[in-house]
């Protein structure tokens, strides 16, 4: 039998692609010798556009174009680049100056595109045909010009779906990563953001941009995404979701510990707050690093809406997190453990209508959080209306038949339908997916030692908080270690004026953030 | 010693609370009441003079030779072979004092909480929580024990509701136990005070030396207020004769109680108490 190896290591991965490698090799002046080397990667394909055509009236010079149909745009192509170096719009043959100019001249006269470089590279050169890219290449001229034209569809700028704000601004990152950029520059008009381009994924080679704003972010936090991002050595990214799970800390941990958002207003304010944010080429989606525990209950109204309300709906979230992990947990413990913790009046109502159940509460809360996790699951998949009348009719459905059946009793369904509203009162996608596997755990436990073993879930739930980092840092930052200063923007979400400092939680290199501190209240004096 | 591992001084406060404040606050006035009777709070007091004295001593002695750790400072001051031999005694004292603390605590819990649970279950529930977090090393240490803080502050706005049924004469005649009871007492409760031990090791982790008496005087102030107020509580809501009966007379003070949700606090209060009481450093 042929041993399989157990793990493949990174020389066979290398194996695997020598026949991929492009030599490095400097192109040469000839026209026909550019072709020769070109022809093997480009004669498979048949939606890869080669057009020939002369430089000069006297059709010495020949000169082809490279590009893919439906990659460039057409009208810029037609335009800017062809028509005038045809038409010879300069009025000059490249022939009549040496062929160490040509290029030079060719690019300043007769190509009126913006996006421009030109490269002597024969990786660079095949590399930017399948990336895009037209590509030039000139008899007796050695570079290859390289001109970006993307054009194709894109999907209109939109207001994200899973991010509905109910002020501020609609406006949404789509799956074109050159957009999404534009979006953020936009809105955030200091010479001192900086966004690096790097690719990433051996064969899809996607675009990957780090942003950052230099004078606040941490150096060493910059350096470290860009290592994180540099070691991954992957075949293809599908979306931000493959690169989230190769530059997390601790992968084994049920929390995120990346901050995402699809919100350009959303990724503006964590630049600010000297984070680093990662945007791959077609997910609509921004990650930002470090991440802390506290940010996914931030959601961006809340410093919109005038500061009570604000804070009240922070604090509401905390609450809703803590009862959507251990609402089921506590039923079980208070039914089948410690009565006595209840009200008596309420473990008389509830043993009552418990009366006719055949199952023990495991059993009947466990059947009933599967069967509502199983409802969410088919409402996500359907099409929208259909998904949304799916979720009711088997909600209200399931939950009359259910009780009337004597397969449930009312309590456990209404312990189970405020865990389920509680999950998803979370402003952050992420948080809501841990959520729901967060209160299994729990369950167990206090249903194997009542309160105790609880009390001892949470134990254990806070110590693996405290430990988890995000880029090294304590995730659990203003809580454990605790940092009073974050505080302000915790639990509660105090007045915007008083958060006169970056949060201490996130290294930053300016730690003041606004001038009018302390100013209370507008007086102006007549 | 690894450079991850350093704490700040404001954790060490919070370490020092958490390693003292443990199970054995709730038999605590029960044991100084039967030596010191309803002088109970006074012994209390008096017993804190004990740990603030090792305090002193031991931030004199790391303050000598403050970059050592633990196992140097023996070595520097007994030689290789004796120091060896002392840490080694330290070792085997803090796991059999923090053995009695977890044995305790189990007991207090099987028979308040899972009286049908047969007792090594319940301690070794009580030992992986303990494990866990110890597990993840000194920085994570000392942030639970920063939560857990704030925790046992809240618990103790619980402790005080008994104050309702307090009747002030039962503190009456102060001072009647006398010197020698009171000192009795003393060093009863010393026993609860035990774990500023522990700044033997945590004193070579905290980043700042210098700050280490503020903060180690701070969390022993802390402890002492604790207790102190446990105790009074205590005083003022059983009276002296009955303390001397009742095993856990702050738990069960709190049956006293009535919540409009809550029908038994002492239930609420021993569950959220196993985080404190299940984490000695």
């Amino acid at each position: 039998m042929r041993k399989i190896p157990r793990r493949a290591g990174p020389s066979q991965y290398q194996d695997n692609h020598d026949s991929q490698e492009i030599p490095d090799s400097k192109l040469p002046p000839g026209y026909e010798d550019k072709l020769a080397l070109l022809r093997p990667y480009i004669e498979k394909n048949d939606d890869l556009i080669a057009r020939p055509f002369y430089l000069d009236s006297e059709m010495k010079l020949q000169a082809c174009a490279f590009y893919f149909n439906g990659i460039a745009d057409d009208k810029r192509l037609n335009e800017h680049v062809l028509k005038p170096l045809m038409s010879h719009s300069g009025g000059w043959d490249p022939g009549d100056f040496p062929a160490a100019d040509r290029v030079d001249l060719i690019v300043r006269t007769s190509i009126s595109v913006g996006q421009l470089r030109k490269s002597d590279s024969f990786a660079v050169m095949v590399h930017s045909i399948f990336d895009g890219m037209l590509v030039l290449i000139f008899e007796t001229i050695q570079e290859a010009v390289i001109i970006d034209i993307h054009g194709g569809v894109a999907r209109a700028v939109e207001e994200p779906p899973s991010e509905k704000a109910i002020r501020g601004p609609r406006e949404g990152f789509i799956e074109n990563l050159d957009i999404n950029l534009s979006m953020i520059r936009r809105h955030l008009r200091t010479p001192r953001l900086v966004i690096n381009k790097t690719t990433v994924g051996r064969r899809t080679r996607t675009p990957v941009a780090v942003i950052y704003i230099d004078d606040i972010a941490d150096a060493g936090l910059v350096e470290q995404v860009n290592r994180r991002l540099d070691r991954i050595d992957i075949d293809g990214v599908i979306s931000a979701g493959n690169i989230i799970q190769y530059i997390e800390d601790k992968p084994y941990s049920l929390f995120p510990q990346v901050w995402t958002s699809e919100r350009p207003d959303k990724t503006i304010a964590e630049l600010l707050e000297g984070r680093i944010a990662v945007i791959v080429d077609g997910t609509p989606t921004a990650i930002f690093l470090p991440a802390l525990f506290v940010e996914f209950f931030q959601a961006s109204e809340d410093y919109l809406e005038r500061t009570f309300l604000g804070s009240y709906l922070r604090f509401a979230r905390f609450i809703a997190f803590f009862i959507a992990v251990s609402l089921p947990a506590l039923y079980i413990g208070a039914i089948s453990f410690t009565p006595e913790l209840v009200p008596l009046d309420l473990v008389v109502s509830i043993a009552q209508a418990r009366k006719e159940v055949p199952f023990p509460v495991l059993i009947e809360t466990l059947l009933q959080e599967f069967i509502i996790q199983m409802v969410i699951e088919a409402g996500l998949r359907l099409p929208g209306p259909v998904g949304q009348t799916a979720g009711v009719v088997s909600g209200i459905v399931l939950g009359q038949a259910a009780i009337s059946a004597k397969l449930a009793s009312p309590a456990v369904i209404i312990i189970i339908s405020i865990t389920t509203i509680c999950t998803f009162i979370l402003p952050s996608g992420p948080l809501v997916q841990a959520t729901r596997i967060l209160r299994l755990p729990l369950i167990f436990l206090t249903a194997g030692f009542g309160l105790f073993g609880f009390s001892l879930g949470w134990l254990i739930m806070l110590t693996h908080l405290s430990s988890l980092e995000s880029l090294g840092l304590p995730y659990f930052a203003p809580f454990a270690p605790m940092r009073y200063s974050d505080l302000k923007d915790s639990v509660f979400r105090i007045f915007l004026w008083k958060m006169d400092k970056r949060p201490l939680s996130i290294p930053s290199q300016q730690k003041q953030r606004q001038g009018n501190s302390g100013q209370e209240g507008n007086r102006d004096e007549r | 010693m690894n450079a991850n591992d350093t704490i700040t001084s404001k954790q060490l406060v919070f370490i020092i609370v958490g390693a003292q404040i443990a199970v054995g606050v709730f038999s605590l006035p029960h044991l100084v009441a039967i030596e010191a009777r309803q002088d109970a709070w006074l012994a209390v007091l008096l017993g804190a003079a004990l740990p603030f004295a090792v305090l002193l001593i031991i931030e004199r002695l790391g303050r000598r030779m403050p970059e050592a750790g633990f196992v140097g400072m023996n070595h520097l001051l007994f030689g290789r072979w004796l120091g060896s031999v002392i840490v080694f005694l330290f070792a085997a004292y803090v796991v059999l004092f923090q053995g009695i603390v977890v044995r305790l605590f189990s007991e207090l819990t099987s028979i308040f909480l899972l009286p049908c649970t047969p007792l090594p279950i319940t301690i070794f529930l009580v030992l992986v929580g303990v494990v866990y977090v110890i597990n993840k090393g000194a920085r994570v240490v000392a942030r639970v024990n920063e939560i857990l803080f704030w925790i046992i502050f809240a618990l103790l706005l619980l402790l005080l509701l008994p104050l309702v049924n307090a009747d002030y004469t039962n503190l009456l005649p102060a001072g009647e136990a006398g010197l020698a009871c009171i000192t009795r007492g003393a060093l009863v409760s010393s026993f609860s005070y035990a774990g500023v031990e522990i700044l033997l090791v945590f004193y070579f982790l905290v980043g700042r030396k210098e700050e280490v008496i503020k903060a180690g005087i701070l969390g022993l102030s802390f402890t002492t207020v604790v207790y102190l107020v446990v105790t009074l509580v205590c005083i003022l809501v059983w009276g002296h004769e009955l303390l001397q009966i009742i095993n856990w007379p702050a738990l069960s003070m709190l049956k006293t109680v009535k919540l409009a949700v809550l029908e038994r606090p002492e239930f609420f209060l021993l569950a959220v108490w196993v985080g404190v009481g299940g984490v000695p450093p």
